[in-house]
């Protein structure tokens, strides 16, 4: 499941902004520089897909990809 | 050279081979320069040193008197130095390779239903692909002005002109300067393809200085 979703952000990473070469502890901000517009591009496209609300809050405290990986599993997601 | 303090300069460089902490000191050196402020012989001089705060809100601890703010989007990298508190953004034009102009539209009325104030979707709901990075760089140049960041609040802060009647903002699109959540915002579109838009306490003309040729 951990695997499905890292890929699905990669994907979706790669959608909004053309960047490669996500490991599960790069920072969205430090490592891979994106904007809060990319971000938000890429939270809108988790919303569609796993049909869920994230919350403001939520959004700015996920700094890296494992960060998003634990809270999609927590938010009890468990298909891709 | 004395200079009007109310003035911004912003400070505009080709963000191929240029960094943020690199455009800040160059930024903060030529403005410096420019007052006759400073006699140092280079950007890289410990004076132009940068600090950020929690937020990340970048500052240059050993020059107080300054405040500085920085932007990056496609091929620009800009910074604006002013005597008091600034924000800047510049966000490029662009939909998504292959999207269509219709999804490209659809998806940024989405992100600005989701993460804006409701009065501000629906003015870019009228015209999506034009009027969201007018709206997009206000919010965000105002999130840097205040040193916040952005934060689970951004929707709850409008700003559209207090000025202005909703309806006027619908027909008319934003001015190029204007009043709103307390502080003043000058807007323009630059190069075609982006728009640059600054935050500051006071009204204010930019001046522009092109690093990038």
């Amino acid at each position: 499941m951990e695997e499905r979703l890292f890929k699905f952000i990669k994907d979706a990473v790669y959608k909004v902004t053309g960047k490669k070469g996500l490991f599960y502890d790069t920072d969205f901000v430090k490592d891979l520089a994106l904007s809060s517009f990319d971000v938000m591009n890429i939270v809108c496209i988790f919303e569609d897909h796993f049909d869920i609300d994230i919350p403001s809050r939520d959004v700015w405290k996920l700094h890296q990809v494992k960060d998003v990986i634990d809270y999609m599993i927590r938010k009890g997601i468990t298909d891709v | 050279m004395i200079s009007d303090p109310r003035k911004i300069y912003l400070y505009v460089f080709a963000a191929e081979g240029c960094t943020s902490e690199k455009a800040i000191r160059l930024s903060a050196f030529r403005y410096m320069k420019n007052k006759g402020w400073s006699e140092a012989k280079s950007y890289d001089d410990p004076l132009f040193e940068i600090s950020r705060t929690e937020k990340g809100k970048p500052y240059l601890p050993r020059l107080s008197n300054i405040g500085v703010s920085v932007s990056h989007s496609g091929e620009f990298l800009v910074c604006a130095v002013s005597e008091d508190d600034v924000g800047v953004d510049v966000q490029e034009m662009k939909s998504l390779p292959g999207e269509s102009e219709e999804a490209y539209g659809a998806r940024l009325c989405k992100i600005s239903k989701r993460f804006f104030h409701i009065d501000e979707a629906r003015l870019i709901e009228a015209d999506p692909t034009r009027r969201f990075y007018r709206v997009f760089t206000a919010k965000e140049s105002y999130v840097k002005y205040t040193g916040t960041g952005f934060d689970g609040t951004l929707g709850e802060i409008s700003v559209l002109p207090v000025n202005m009647e909703l309806e006027s903002c619908h027909c008319l699109g934003l001015p190029s300067k204007w009043i709103a959540a307390g502080v003043c915002f000058w807007q323009s579109v630059f190069e075609r393809d982006y728009v640059l838009c600054l935050c500051a306490r006071e009204l204010f003309e930019p001046v522009i200085v092109r690093c990038d040729r």
